[in-house]
């Protein structure tokens, strides 16, 4: 049965499903606590301008995507926070408009081969030892940024008011979490892909808070949630030949819907 | 301009009550302390000391999403000695493990005052603390607040309707209505006539005697 890992591409499929899992459900909790949850969507398809972008340039994708989506990312929090349009459908105007751009610099670059259904739908065995280094380099920033603000990120996200009478700088806190945020989407991008990241964001949060008994466990429950989710979803496509992203998303939905019966049980 | 020409001063130990009409300023004179709000013009002094908030209304997002009473507390201190502390103080410890969402209205409000107390507050300040608390929890609620006020030195300062808690409580009195409308000892202001006046004439108040 582990043949599998005789591949060093499954080796590398393997260690890059497992840093998005820790790290995509870890911010997800702070986003869908504040009911950001669109954040993640949005910025993965900003993500995507970015991995097309770089088709264009010769860059390399991931790191364009990072800085395609921290850019924006900065822009959609000034834009949010100035008021006058709510957060959401500044969310949506820049979610769609993506899209748009990515079409376009599609009918640009037509015939060089870009694959574009592996960044929509992610394709973990393509990561090379290259990007690898990347994912692991982003994963453990954003690792350590979430532990360092942690009590800070934990109380902006559940009361504003209250952090910002603590004397917390709420805006800052904020800034930080959005671009962690495009952080990881730009890294998930590649192995669950743009249209899929927000589900390993949120599912696995959502299937974590029928059984938490607080919200640090809810981080830990939903992290365990998305690394099974992640390493059942591999074996499956695997061995089932099905696309990679596409199962990993939808044992994912499996787990959560266990959480639900066990919960009414 | 919600707040105008307001000029106090609050000693140390005072336990002082907040009253006014709706839209009075009561919530903003409360921002403006504690630094949420700037003033147009004039200047607050705060001594220098640390002060604590307990706001009007626990933020919904609280029971939409799992959070234990102690989360919540760890977030007034980094030092988990006074966590404890302010959790047996406000009488919550045996709650601790629980989800915020499982609490009655009264012991949610002590969670909030226990995560302003674990900070060492020389100063307490609550909006409105007792909406939505049934009249017995709010009766132990004002009696845990002045003792925390005797016992412990903590000036306190709080937003109230209930006109019979200050006039029973608190040691001085300040009411608003988009300006300063008294300053003083409850016995002077907590009149018949006076309330009319600063709510308006189609309140009638009949204070009762408690000889406490």
């Amino acid at each position: 049965m582990f043949e599998i890992f005789q591949f060093d591409f499954m080796i590398r499929a393997f260690a890059a499903g497992g840093v998005t899992a820790i790290i995509a459900p870890l911010l997800g909790n702070f986003l869908v606590v504040r009911r950001y949850s669109l954040m993640a969507d949005t910025l993965a398809h900003v993500a995507l301008v970015g991995a097309a972008l770089s088709l264009l340039l010769g860059t390399n994708p991931i790191l364009t995507a990072v800085v395609t989506s921290l850019v924006v990312g900065i822009v959609i929090e000034k834009l949010r926070s100035r008021g006058g349009i709510t957060g959401e459908s500044i969310l949506a105007i820049f979610l769609s408009s993506s899209l748009a751009v990515v079409a376009i610099i599609i009918s640009l670059i037509k015939g060089t081969g870009f694959n574009l259904s592996g960044f929509l739908f992610g394709s973990i065995v393509t990561v090379l030892p290259s990007d690898l280094v990347y994912i692991v380099g982003l994963g453990v920033v954003t690792l350590l940024v979430v532990v360092l603000i942690y009590k800070p990120l934990f109380l902006t996200s559940f009361d504003e008011e209250i952090a910002q009478a603590s004397g917390i700088r709420v805006q800052q806190i904020n800034t930080v979490l959005i671009l962690l945020t495009a952080l990881t989407v730009s890294v998930s991008i590649r192995v669950i892909g743009a249209l899929l990241t927000g589900a390993l964001m949120i599912i696995p949060v959502m299937a974590a808070t029928q059984i938490s008994k607080s919200f640090k466990q809810n981080v830990v429950f939903s992290i365990l949630f998305s690394l099974l989710a992640v390493v059942i979803g591999l074996f499956v496509s695997y061995y089932l030949n099905l696309a990679s992203g596409g199962t990993i998303v939808i044992v994912a939905l499996l787990i959560f819907i266990l959480t639900l019966i066990v919960k009414v049980r | 301009m919600v707040l105008d020409n307001l000029n106090f001063q609050i000693k140390e130990g005072d336990y002082v009550g907040i009253i006014g009409p709706n839209g009075g300023g009561k919530t903003t004179l409360v921002k403006i302390l504690l630094g949420l709000l700037k003033p147009t013009k004039g200047k607050i002094r705060i001594n220098n000391m640390s002060v604590g908030y307990v706001p009007q209304r626990v933020s919904q997002t609280y029971f939409q999403f799992p959070v234990s009473v102690r989360e919540i507390v760890a977030t007034g201190s980094t030092k988990e000695e006074s966590v404890n502390k302010a959790m047996v103080a406000a009488g919550i410890e045996n709650y601790k493990n629980k989800l915020l969402s499982q609490l009655s209205g009264g012991q949610r409000q002590r969670v909030f005052i226990a995560r302003a107390l674990a900070g060492n507050p020389k100063i307490l300040i609550l909006d409105e603390p007792t909406v939505g608390v049934d009249i017995p929890s709010s009766t132990k609620f004002y009696e845990f607040l002045r003792d925390l006020n005797q016992k412990q030195g903590i000036t306190i300062l709080f937003v109230t309707h209930d006109v019979e808690v200050i006039a029973k409580e608190v040691s001085s009195v300040l009411c608003l209505n988009k300006t300063l409308v008294c300053h003083g000892l409850p016995k002077d202001f907590i009149q018949p006539e006076f309330l009319e006046k600063l709510y308006g004439d189609k309140v009638k108040f009949v204070i009762h005697n408690h000889n406490v």
